[in-house]
Formats: C-alpha cells, structure tokens, sequence
C-alpha cells in the first residue's frame, strides 16, 4: 500500500475516507497499492520525477450518483481530488496530481454515449467516453456524423474539450463545439448550464447560452466543478473532402506561408485548423534520429538536408484541408495554390499523393476525424521517453512565427535539444507547439529540459506571448505570466475557488488556482 | 506443475521501485497455460532476430506497424482483462502505450531494457535484474545478435524484481540490425 496521504490529512483520516469511499465503489476501485494500478497514474514523461507528483490513491466511481457520494466524503474529510478521466494528457503532465499525496478522482468508468442525434448532429458524453469509443460508436450504427479529434485517439472528449485542446476537422476549436454541461460542485451540488437548466428542454445541446449569465467557460482548464455530462456538436459528413500539404524549402518561408496563411484562415477559404510543422516534426513519426545523427547536441544543416531529401519533406510543411461539394473544393484549392505558389519551390500534394507516407497518412486520418496514436511515434526520435509541451499563442503574421521560431530554437539548441515545433493557425491566432523531446533516462538531459521550459517562459511573456495550457510543473510559473493590474484575474479565480470549493478539494492547484490562503 | 494461481502469487510476492513490481517467468506462465503474445517492431533487423528467438519457443509474434493503437486494440479484444502476458521489442513509442494499456488492462510491467544507440554509434543495454539473469542473457558477448540472445533467455529468465539496475555498453561499433533505439519489455497479468 502505498504510504503517501494528502497534505494537512492524518494517516487516520484517510484511512477511514478511503473505506467509505470503497463502501460506495467497491474495493476495486479505490486503488492505494503500485501493484494493483497505481502506478498508472503516474506522470513518467515530465522532466521531473514522478515522484513528485505520485498520488496517494485513486478512486474510481462508476455513475453520477458514486460521484456524489465520493465528493461528499472527501467534503467532509477535506481529501483533495484531482480529476482525470479516459484521457492521459501526456506531454502536460499526464493523470497525476498537482502535489504528491492527492487522490485522483478518476472518472474512466462513466464512459457512456448517452445520446447521439442524427439530425441536429451533436453527442451528449460522459467524461470517460475516448475518441475511439465515440468513432466506433458512430460507425457500428451508421451514423453519418464525424467526431473532431485530437492527436491521441484514446484521449477523452470531454477531458480534451473541457482543457481546450484543439483538432483537425473545421470543428477543431473542441471548447467553442462544446454546447451544454452537467457539473457538480464541491458540496455535490449537480446542476446543468444553459438551456438545460430548464425541467423540460429540449435544446440542452443546440443553443449554448441559456438565459442569464453565461458559466461554462469558467469550468474550463479550472478546478471549480467537475464536468459530468457534456454536449458536443458533430461534424456532417461532408460530400467532398480534399487533404492537402504543400512542402516549403527553405526555413525562411515561414515568414512568407504565414502571412498568405491568415486571410486565408479569418476569410474561411481554408475551415479547418492549418498546421505547420517543421521538418523535424513531420520526420520524427517516420524516422528515429539516429537514423540520420547519433552526435550530440541539436541535429546539424547537412544531416537536415539529408532527411529532408530523403523523406522528400519541406523545412516548412502546410496541412490542411477543404470541406464541401466538389466545385467549391476545386474553387478554394485554386485560390490556395495561387497564392502559394508565389513561394519558389512550393510543392503541393493532395489526397492519394505521397503513398507510404506515414506521417501524411495519419494527419490525413485526423483531418477526417478518425483517431489514431501515429503521432506517438514522435517519442521515437530521441526513444527516451521524456516530452514536454511548451504552447504559447501569438498573432498570425510572419514576423511574430519567425520571432517565435528563431526565440525557441536558439535556446532549445543552446541546450542542446532539436528544435520540433508546429504551427497551428485558428480563427485569428496561431498556437505555436515546440515538443521538447528528451531523454528521461538521462538525469543531466532532463535536468537541461526542465531548465530550458521554464526559461522559455519568461522569455515568452517578456515579448508579450502567453502560454495557452502546461504541464503540471509549469502551472503556477505561468498564471504568474497573466499578471495584469496586480494579478487581478488570477485573485479573482481565487474569490471563485473560495465561493464554490471553500475547503479547496477540487484539484488544487490547477492551472496555479490554490485555495484559499495557500 | 505451475498452476496459474501459483504465477500469478509469485508475480505479487515481490514489490519493487518504480513501475517494475513482478518475479516470475513467462515460461512458468505458458506452462500455466497462460496465453503469452508479443508485439516486436519487426521493421528492424532486430526485432526480426527476436521475433525468430520467439518463435523458436512456441510464441507467435504480432508486428508492430506505425500505429501501435492497431495491434494494441487487437489484443484487448482478443483477451480478457489480465488474461495474458506480452512480451515485446518496440520502438519507444510503443512501449509506452503498451504499458499504459496494459495497466488499464490489469497488467503490470514486469521487466524492462532500454537498448540504445550512443553517440559514438556503440550499443548501450540498461537492464534491470538479478545477476544470473543478465549472464545468461549474455548480451555483452552477443554483439549484433544480441536481440536472438534476449529472446532466447528472457523467456525462462526470472523477471527482475527490485534487483538493481545494471548498464552492458557493447562493442559493436554500429549495429547493422539497428537504426534507433528499442525497448524490450514484458506485461504479467496483475495478482
């Protein structure tokens, strides 16, 4: 059994939650021992040890009901509960906790579609629900409704949704598609947002603000409420698709694709999200890095060169796709390779183009809504295991990516680490995803990562770029960013978190929101 | 005559740091009549070798193509939840999904070696386990084929337990069977 207990919780306190809490789910489902799937809470990919943050126990209640019960006994006993659900959230810290000791709250086992309309095309989930689980759920009844999702297939919807992770379909902003929660606070309160505060409604999940003020955002990358239902809209399957990538030689050329990029994107020539990786990126799922350097420190022009030409990838590669009935998809693509074949050496490819070609394939696949785990195979180029995800957003022009870009390599390769990043344009912004990849199993290379995120940051907020989401080491360290007028928004968090959860048990420490006077 | 109540206490008798927390061989699992399968990236020479040492025993191998969600899904349909043990030689990638899978599978990780390029382009295995497991491993005198030798001997081996972790840099100054790095690991069913 593990012998770690919450923070300010006697052994004797928790001992006796735990048995009320195993009186309510059953004893297989309170889970205290490494042996018996503790372990599996564990955050193995951050530069830290995942001892840090190792959970005391994990409690896992099968229905809304269990949950209530759950939360009333940690209320009461002041047991801290860090939410998760089917999805791992690695790269931002996985399922564990903020602090070493917590219990996480696992909500895998409420895993139902509870409702699947055809005509309005939306889900109801609950948070346990995967990707997968909803794909499969819409293909083995036939369903012509298509999911958004993220890279991960076995992420949750509604985990993904509610910390505002993004994909690939023109539904990709998973937040803004979302319409209608269930949430139950820390005293067990349930109740529901919007239309669906309403006895008898019957637009629950087609009209999202109800009447009065609007709260879902605030349950959003938070630790005021737990998510218990969700809505979210589905994608009609379209009558014509298009995937297209067009390959960019040099490294400037970010400059120039990302200015013809963003009248494309506000004008919805281009609806869904437009990513642009960089060679590494789009590389690393094909090939380990040794393939091409086995030196150290980051991987040199000439071996670059090498890999670009035999992979036959750009420095620079545009993904996207178009949507619609053929004639509309061929107007848009003229558009398209207009503009961008003002750019020397452009190569555009669509559709069956590129056989072979895994990295295509899989973005392929997510760009129609089916999940995947291709993407993992980016642990492959340094097989190390360690990543971390630095995520600030900026503008969508070329000087802010090229800022961006020449900012984070520089110090990734001071450090010694590749530089492998993506560019992922939205409605008027563009989250910029560098993937600090790294050897775990090396002490000093984790050490330099750990060092060099917390470094970026700074250096990121200095020039006015915010991180849109972290991992668990880095939450405090960037809701310090966010620091207009005194910290007025972040104190205001705190009044929230103080009127909803006095006693602080929901996630402490989420996104940097302590309880009370911590 | 092993019998599948016996493995099983045997995988729990024994705890261990980090993840690693089984002591038993997969040998006693099979003759348990235990469904062992593995998963081995055979796009490299060697996961081939494995895949061959494997086979030799009476284990088929499953191939691990570029989305590990694929073979990983296949086993969780074919199987009930800690009904199997799997074996495997993957890239990273893989291994970290199998072992998470697993977990939510009621598996645990019973044996781990990272088998890594080094800058100098020589092969570098960190092993944890008992001393007499990594002599007859023998992967320091088995050069290039040291993929035949794990699979040959893993599959008798006693997993390791809290036994130390130990390092075996081989000589081979640029493996021919091998362009990245790879993970063998083994999932027992959890007690």
């Amino acid at each position: 059994m593990s012998t770690r207990v919450p923070q300010g919780v006697s052994a004797e306190v928790f001992e006796d939650a735990k048995a009320r809490m195993r009186a309510v789910v059953g004893r297989r489902w309170v889970i205290d021992e490494e042996s018996q799937g503790l372990a599996s809470y564990y955050d193995i990919y951050s530069p830290a040890s995942e001892m840090t943050t190792a959970p005391s126990a994990a409690v896992a209640p099968a229905n809304v009901e269990e949950l209530q019960r759950v939360v009333v006994i940690a209320h009461e006993l002041g047991i801290p509960l860090w939410t998760t659900s089917a999805g791992k959230n690695y790269a931002y810290g996985g399922p564990a906790p903020r602090e070493a000791g917590m219990v996480v709250l696992d909500l895998k086992r409420m895993n139902r579609v509870l409702e699947v309309d055809t005509e309005s095309a939306y889900a109801v989930v609950e948070p346990g629900v995967s990707y997968f689980q909803l794909y499969e759920h819409l293909q083995k009844n036939k369903i012509p409704l298509w999911i958004d999702c993220a890279a991960p297939g076995w992420g949750s919807v509604l985990g993904n949704a509610s910390e505002r992770g993004v994909g690939y379909t023109p539904y990709g902003d998973h937040w803004m598609m979302q319409c209608g929660l269930e949430v139950m606070l820390a005293d067990g309160t349930l109740f529901r947002t919007g239309m669906g505060a309403m006895e008898n409604s019957n637009t629950w999940n087609l009209f999202k603000y109800g009447y009065g003020p609007y709260l879902d955002g605030i349950f959003s990358q938070s630790n005021f409420g737990i998510i218990t239902k969700m809505g979210i809209w589905l994608m009609p399957e379209p009558p014509g698709h298009m995937p297209f990538m067009i390959t960019l030689p040099r490294e400037d050329d970010l400059h120039m694709a990302t200015d013809i990029l963003r009248p494309l994107k506000i004008n919805m020539v281009i609806p869904n999200g437009v990513l642009t990786p960089d060679l590494i990126w789009e590389s690393a799922t094909k090939v380990p890095r040794s393939k091409y350097y086995t030196g150290k420190g980051p991987m040199p022009d000439s071996a670059r060169k090498k890999m670009a030409k035999d992979l036959d990838m750009g420095q620079w590669n545009v993904i996207a796709g178009l949507y619609g009935p053929q004639p509309i998809i061929d107007a848009n693509w003229g558009v398209i390779r207009d503009a961008f074949a003002k750019i020397p050496g452009a190569k555009f490819y669509t559709g069956d183009d590129r056989p072979g070609d895994v990295s295509w394939e899989y973005r392929k696949k997510l760009m129609r809504g089916e999940p995947n785990l291709t993407e993992f195979n980016l642990m492959n180029w340094v097989g190390g295991g360690g990543h971390v995800n630095f995520s600030p957003i900026s503008p969508t022009t070329g000087d802010d990516a090229v800022k961006q870009y020449e900012m984070i390599r520089s110090r990734a390769h001071e450090y010694g680490f590749d530089y492998m990043g993506e560019f992922a344009v939205g409605w008027r912004e563009m989250h910029h995803i560098f993937m600090l990849m790294f050897n775990r199993t090396d002490e000093a290379e984790t050490k330099r990562a750990y060092e060099l995120f917390s470094l970026l940051i700074d250096e990121a907020a200095a020039e006015g770029y915010g991180e849109y989401r972290t991992n668990l080491h880095y939450m405090d360290h960037i809701a310090k960013t966010y620091g207009y007028n005194d910290d007025a928004l972040w104190k205001l968090h705190r009044r929230i978190k103080r009127a909803l959860d006095p006693k602080g048990i929901l996630s402490p420490g989420k996104q940097g929101i302590w309880p009370l006077e911590s | 005559m092993v019998t599948r109540r016996t493995f099983l206490q045997g995988a729990a008798a024994t705890g261990a740091g980090a993840t690693l927390v089984a002591e038993p061989t997969l040998a006693g699992w099979l003759e348990a009549g235990g469904p062992v399968v593995a998963v081995v990236d055979q796009r490299v020479g060697s996961g081939r070798q494995f895949s061959e040492a494997l086979r030799s025993q009476g284990i088929a191998a499953l191939a691990d193509e570029h989305d590990p969600a694929i073979v990983l899904a296949r086993l969780a349909e074919e199987f009930a939840p800690g009904g199997y043990t799997v074996i495997g030689l993957t890239q990273m990638a893989t291994f970290l999904i199998a072992e998470r899978t697993g977990m939510d599978n009621g598996l645990n990780l019973a044996w781990r070696g990272d088998h890594r390029l080094l800058p100098n382009g020589q092969l570098q295995h960190r092993l944890r386990g008992r001393a007499e497991t990594m002599s007859a491993l023998a992967l320091d005198r088995a050069g290039d084929s040291w993929a035949y030798s794990l699979g040959q001997h893993l599959v008798a081996a006693r997993l390791p337990g809290g036994a130390e972790e130990q390092s075996i840099t081989t000589a081979v100054a640029r493996p021919r069977q091998q362009t990245g790095s790879l993970v063998s690991w083994v999932l027992v069913p959890r007690a």
